[in-house]
Order: structure tokens, then sequence, then C-alpha cells
């Protein structure tokens, strides 16, 4: 049985406050849907328990069975039991998925897995997750579309089998066959590892696959409300507007960078390399 | 210089602990499959010159590693005549000075040219391509791939010539360069010379220190930063193999890179 604890957790970017007071437990075994319109908070709260250096904590308290997640390294957050499927999975070309996966799973392990075992049971997720064999051999999410890059993620999630997931807009980029294959992976995770979620996504379709058993809204970096599946169901329905004149609040508008121009082409016509 | 009509497969070995300079003229004969595999070896500076040639329709792989322990200056040139194809791999990992300076020539219709290098630079490394286009229909990919750490120092320069009646010729280059401390210098000029209207060229070069994105996603793996920087760099380092097709080859080039990165 694992809990994660946050408590009044202000988070900052760059001097600008993101995170105003969050305050959240996840329990093993509980499946718990954040919602909320975008550019209000989510993924920094999931980078923010990853260990994101982006993200700089001015109080409040993250903990993992009473271990404060706020002193560890990002690898030690890992293999405490945390894990993020990120929304923008990281391609690294010419280091293999089966190259990374294994010195993952070592990572983990007192002891390295003997090879054997470990090529049987990565083909096995491979398998489960219905990718091609030849997916191991690649690189990392390298050339990937971005169904295979979320499905890589829950490849990942199966061999470092953790206690509290986090799942940020995972079924972005899948079709809908692919959210059904998904969402049964991390349904039996859940049956057999007992294992808690913490699931941003904006479509319900997502939370009918995985039922949620708490919902919460974090708009401004608040959570204003907290429920269960019906709370989830309401939004997908109805949007967000009730809940702001119920609660009187405005939700943070998502900030549009401005485009930079680099210029012209910096070559010198006519130019030679002597 | 010495005159070798190349076979199916051969291993040569040049040893600095036995002559500071060694010339080699290489000749693939015409409509055959040869594969090179050539290494430095010893403890003494030395200068090495290679001439090879390819002759209509030959195709060559060479494999070139530089085990040596001392300077290394290498000057190899090849000549691609028609409807020959090269594809030269070389593992430049050694912990010494080198001047490497290679010059290739399209010469005949249909020639293709393939070049991958893996530099690890602890020291200064200096690369000098030429690959020149003198035929229509002739093909060029020039990759190189360099990791410097401490102090080192690695310059590329690649110049690709495409001269005016090589029609429907293409030629690419790729040089990137990962400067793994603040005190490492890399130095990359992608230079293109064209010609003629009807061809495809493109270069391609980056610079700079490991991604922190990629870093931080492989921590949230469980690789502390040393882990997964190793991992990055040896995956730099490592599609140099993708050229040989030659399991137990790649798989010492493999174990080779991983001991020279840690």
């Amino acid at each position: 049985m694992a809990t994660l604890e946050i408590k009044d957790l202000h988070v900052s970017v760059e001097d600008k406050e993101i995170l105003k007071g969050v305050n959240l437990t996840v329990n093993s075994g509980e499946v718990h849907a954040l919602m909320g319109p975008n550019g209000n908070g989510k993924s920094t709260l999931l980078m923010t328990i990853m260990g994101h250096p982006k993200y700089r904590v001015t109080s409040g308290s993250i903990t993992l069975d009473g271990r404060d997640v706020l002193g560890m390294t990002v690898d030690e957050r890992s293999k405490a039991g945390l894990f993020i499927a990120m929304q923008y999975p990281q391609e690294v070309p010419g280091v293999t998925n089966s190259d990374f996966l294994k010195a993952a799973v070592n990572a983990h392990r007192e002891k390295p897995i003997r090879l054997f075992e470990f090529i049987r049971t990565l083909d096995k997720t491979i398998a489960d997750l219905q990718m091609d064999a030849s997916f191991a051999h690649r690189y990392l999410n390298e050339g990937f579309s971005g169904g295979e890059k979320k499905r890589n993620e829950i490849i990942q999630m199966k061999l470092l089998k953790p206690a509290i997931a986090m799942l940020d807009e995972l079924d972005s980029g899948l079709d809908v066959d692919a959210i059904k294959v998904v969402a049964d992976n991390i349904n039996e995770m859940r049956e057999k590892n007992d294992l808690g979620l913490i699931i941003v996504s904006h479509y319900e379709r997502f939370y009918e696959l995985i039922e949620p058993t708490h919902a919460h809204v974090l708009v401004n970096g608040e959570i204003v409300a907290s429920g269960d599946h019906e709370l989830s169901k309401k939004i997908d329905a109805e949007g967000y507007e009730w809940l702001y004149r119920e609660k009187n609040i405005r939700a943070q508008q998502e900030e549009v960078r401005p485009t930079v121009s680099l210029g012209t082409c910096g070559a010198n016509p006519g130019a030679r390399y002597e | 210089m010495n005159e070798i009509q190349l076979e199916k497969n051969a291993r040569l070995k040049l040893d600095s602990d036995k002559g500071k300079s060694f010339s080699l003229k290489l000749v693939a004969p015409e409509r055959g499959e040869y594969k090179v595999v050539l290494t430095v070896e010893g403890h003494q500076d030395v200068k090495v010159q290679i001439d090879t040639c390819l002759k209509d329709d030959a195709s060559l792989t060479v494999l070139l590693i530089n085990h040596n322990e001392g300077k290394v200056s290498l000057q190899e040139n090849y000549e691609l005549n028609t409807n020959s194809r090269l594809q030269l791999a070389e593992v430049q990992l050694s912990p010494f000075d080198l001047e490497l300076s290679s010059v290739s020539t399209l010469q005949g219709q249909g020639g293709e040219l393939t070049t991958r290098t893996a530099i690890l630079a602890d020291c200064r490394k200096q690369i000098s391509q030429d690959v020149y286009h003198k035929a229509p229909n002739t093909t060029a990919h020039v990759n190189n791939y360099g990791v410097v750490r401490g102090t080192g120092r690695c310059e590329v320069v690649v110049r690709n010539t495409i001269e005016r009646g090589c029609f429907r010729s293409s030629t690419h280059q790729t040089s990137r360069i990962l400067t793994n401390d603040k005190t490492a210098v890399g130095k990359i000029l992608p230079i293109l010379y064209i010609d003629e209207n009807d061809v495809q060229a493109s270069h391609a070069a980056s610079l700079g220190q490991p991604d922190e994105s990629q870093l931080f996603y492989m921590q949230t793996r469980g690789l502390s930063r040393n882990e997964a920087l190793k991992l990055i760099i040896v995956g730099y380092l490592l599609p140099v193999t993708e050229i040989i097709d030659d399991a137990d080859l790649n798989e010492m080039l493999r174990k080779e890179i991983e001991m020279k990165v840690a």
C-alpha cells in the first residue's frame, strides 16, 4: 500500500507562481482524474512531483509513504515508485529501446536482470501493447508516431512497475483502438499491482475505460472542486463555465508564446571557404 | 607505395611501432564485392596515406579503426568509378591527436559514397573531408558524429562540390558534435559548392551540450544523470556500426565504444 501526499504545494516557474496551494492524497488502487483548462497547472503538478528542474517549489510538501519526495533526485523518485507518462515523450537518437529499457530495469534492481529474462519480459510487454517486435531495436521514440510514443510510455510503466503513476494526456495521439489497448494494460496493472494513478485527460472516453475513483478540477493553480467520476462526466457534458460561476473564479488564460523570427539565412552570397 | 588488389575480405594492420609512415594503394577490381578492416595500432606518432580505387561496378565496405597510442596523420583518397559503391566507417576513439584529411572523387556515373565517422575527442582532432562530384548521377552521404570531453577539441570541415554538368547528382552532409564539458571545444564548417542546377544538396550541423530534456526523461525512468549521459554518448557514436554488416565486428565495436565512454 503506497500513499502519495501533497500538502499546500506552491510552485513557481521563473518567479511566476503556477501552483498556489495544492492538496492531494493518492493511495494505491485509486484513480484520480485531474481536469482543468489548459495552462492552469496540471502538467506543472505532475512535473513537480517527478522533480523537473524548471519547477521551483516555494513551499509545501510531497511525501511518498512518509518519505520526503522533494529531497530526492529525479532517479530516486523513480526508484521510490513514481512514474510519469509524458505528454511529449523525448526522442533519443542512437539509444535503442532495448538498451534504454534494460538500463532502466537494472536501475530499479540490486542485481542486473538476466538477459534471457529481460528479452522474454520485453517481448511479452511489446506484444501486450500490440506493437511490432522490431520496436525493441528502434531508437528511443525516434520517428515514432504519436500513438507509438504513448504506447512506449506504457511499455516502460509495465516494465518498471511503479506504485503511483501519473499519465499526462496519454490519450492524445491514440486512435480509438489504441486507447482501448492502452487502457486494458493500465487496468491490468491496477488489478495485479494495485497501481495508484493520477490521470490528466480532457476526454471522458478515456475515463470511461479507466474509471476514476476520484476527480479534481485544477483552475488557476488550485484544486477548486473534487468528487468522483460523476464530476468528470458533468464537465464533459457541460464544460467548466458552471464551475466558474459557482466558485466565482476565472481560469488562467493559456499563455501564447510570441513567434520569434530568426531573420534571414546567415549565408553570405558568393562567399567561398578558404 | 604498396599496391594491394583486394580480395573478398581483407584485414590490414598498420603498426606504428614498426614504421613512422605508411603508404598503401588499395584497388577494388571491377564488379566485385569487397570488405576491408584496417586498424592502426602501436605507440608512436605515425603518418598514413591510403589511396583507394574502386573500379567500375565494384562495391567496397571499409572499416577503419584507430587504436594508435600516438598522434595519427591520416590522408585518405578515394576514387569511385562508374557504378561503384563505397561505404566507409571510421572509428576514431583513440585519446591521442588526429589529423584526418580525406578526398573522395566520384569519377564515374552512378557512383555512390556513404561515410560515417565516430569521433571521441579527449585531445585535438581535426577532420577535413572533401567530396567531388565529377560525373552525373553520383551520390554522396557524409556523416560525422563527435563527442568532445574535458579540454578536448574537435574541428570538422566538410566540403561537398558538385561540378558543372554533374546533373541528377545528390550530395548530403551531416555533422554533429556533443560537447560534454564546458572546457570542450567543437567546431563544424559545413560547405557546399554547387555548380549545377539539376541536383539535390543539403547540409546539417549541430553543436552543443547534451539535451537536458532527454536527460530528464531518462532520469524519470531511474537512470542517474551519469548513466543517462553515458547512454546518450554511446548512442551518438554507435550508429557508425550501421554501415558494417558483420555482427561480430559490430559487437566488438560496441564494447570498445562503451569501454572508451566509461
